[in-house]
């Protein structure tokens, strides 16, 4: 055995083909990427210098592969200074199937800390979260925020609730009964007494301009820490003709420009948890301070109006959570794992649940919208 | 080295929840059904802790066996 960790190139094609055949026909249902240039975020000319990125590596045994991970540095702004992070995405293994190659998870893992030294991972699957706390990394569980929109689809689809026989049966009877439309009804009438927003209004553009770069200057010491979100980095990360399929809305009050936000509308079928509902995204917003609130309510409205059943995020700035909580956002808890190498932890203080409750993250960070 | 490393061996049974016995410089992940990716990093860690080594990719990546590993270590 001669495994090697090399830069994803598009001769390891077919070997990271040949991987996904072997974990598809071991009832694996993930894999690497087929082609070895990012389809979001490739690297650039700029090279170092430019503000986000994805690099892909392939684990190589001879000809074959063995395994991948993708690492995503970006730039940051973290108590008034920019800073480099990295998130990692993977690692998939060969040694989910073989256990000649028990070590490939590992040693990825091990590269990712090498070749980057403020890493982290939002999100990962439940498979990687016990071998990052066996190399002794941090971790902190952050919360999804939804909104049901559709009571009695959501009743009947939402698996993500439905896990437990006893739920799934309660959930159908309020969906049979038309009490899960009325509850959802009449919390988001609820919630909305005394909060009305007027002269809101969310315009779709093909691209952030200046008044995106004049907020972003104005608010990015506002926060403990957020990924950069000047006009030019916000337009890669939302690109328009790719993934993420985001749709990017400017929000002005009364005809000023408040703040902007990206959304995305996917059809689902059949999906472990969202079944086969219309789901509404915020995949991101960023407003004026104080004006958090008024831009998710535009956004959202936005999205109500789409005929979608739920509405999702995950969003983890206080500020945030309360105006979604305001909105008649529920908190699932819980279900999104933070994780950061010792070197990570230590670069933003040390106290992941604080750092992250002062940090403004979003859909659109870490890996991206991936299973939402 | 001709014969498995006591340490070793124990440090194995121990992560692995195994009979030291039963194990040889040819164990390899397929005769132990605990030899998987989660217990394969609890089994770095704790060697590394014992023996105060920090093991390359180079080492790791040529690890075939429990010889491989004791050659690693050069016990």
């Amino acid at each position: 055995m001669s495994l090697r960790i090399t830069p994803y190139l598009p001769e390891h094609e077919d070997g990271v083909a040949g991987l996904n055949a072997r974990l598809a026909a071991r009832g694996v249902a993930w894999g690497f990427y087929r082609k070895a240039v990012p389809n979001w975020l490739p690297p650039t000319e700029r090279g170092p210098a430019e503000t986000v990125w994805q690099d892909y590596y392939v684990v190589t045994d001879d000809q074959a592969c063995r395994g991948g991970f993708v690492l995503k540095p970006q730039i940051f702004r973290h108590e008034g200074a920019d800073i480099r992070l990295t998130s990692w995405q993977g690692p998939v293994s060969e040694g989910l199937i073989d256990k000649a190659y028990v070590s490939v998870g590992m040693l990825c893992l091990r590269e990712m800390a090498q070749r980057s030294e403020n890493l982290f991972c939002w999100g990962g699957s439940a498979k990687l979260l016990p071998l990052v706390e066996a190399f002794g990394w941090h971790r902190a569980d952050t919360n999804w925020q939804i909104a049901v929109v559709n009571g009695g689809r959501f009743a009947r689809h939402a698996r993500i609730l439905r896990q437990r026989p006893a739920v799934a049966w309660l959930m159908d009877l309020m969906s049979r009964t038309g009490l899960a439309s009325a509850a959802a009804t009449a919390w988001a009438a609820l919630r909305q007494i005394g909060c009305a927003q007027p002269g809101l209004r969310a315009v779709s553009t093909e691209a952030l301009d200046e008044r995106a770069d004049a907020l972003w200057s104005a608010v990015r010491d506002q926060y403990g820490t957020i990924a950069q979100r000047d006009a030019a980095t916000a337009n890669r990360l939302l690109k328009q003709d790719g993934w993420p399929d985001a749709r990017i809305f400017n929000v002005f009050r009364d005809g000023r420009f408040i703040g902007w936000g990206a959304l995305r509308l996917s059809q689902k079928s059949d999906d472990p948890r969202f079944g086969d509902m219309r789901v509404g995204t915020l995949l991101d917003a960023l407003s004026e301070p104080g004006e958090e609130r008024a831009v998710l309510s535009a956004l959202t409205q936005s999205l109500r109006s789409q005929d979608v059943d739920l509405i999702a995020t995950y969003m983890t700035h206080d500020v945030w959570r309360s105006g979604l909580e305001r909105l008649g956002f529920f908190e699932l808890k819980h279900r999104r794992a933070f994780c950061a190498t010792p070197q990570m932890a230590q670069a933003v203080g040390g106290d992941l649940p604080g750092f992250l409750s002062r940090a403004h993250l979003t859909p659109i960070d870490a890996d991206g919208p991936h299973g939402i | 080295m001709d014969q498995l490393n006591d340490t070793l061996a124990d440090i194995f049974a121990d992560v692995m929840d195994v009979d030291p016995d039963d194990l040889s410089l040819s164990t390899s992940p397929e005769d132990v059904e605990a030899w998987d990716s989660l217990s394969n990093v609890r089994l770095v860690m704790a060697l590394e802790r014992q023996f105060g080594v920090q093991f390359s990719t180079d080492d790791i990546a040529g690890w075939t066996s429990l010889g491989d590993i004791q050659a690693s270590l050069k016990l």
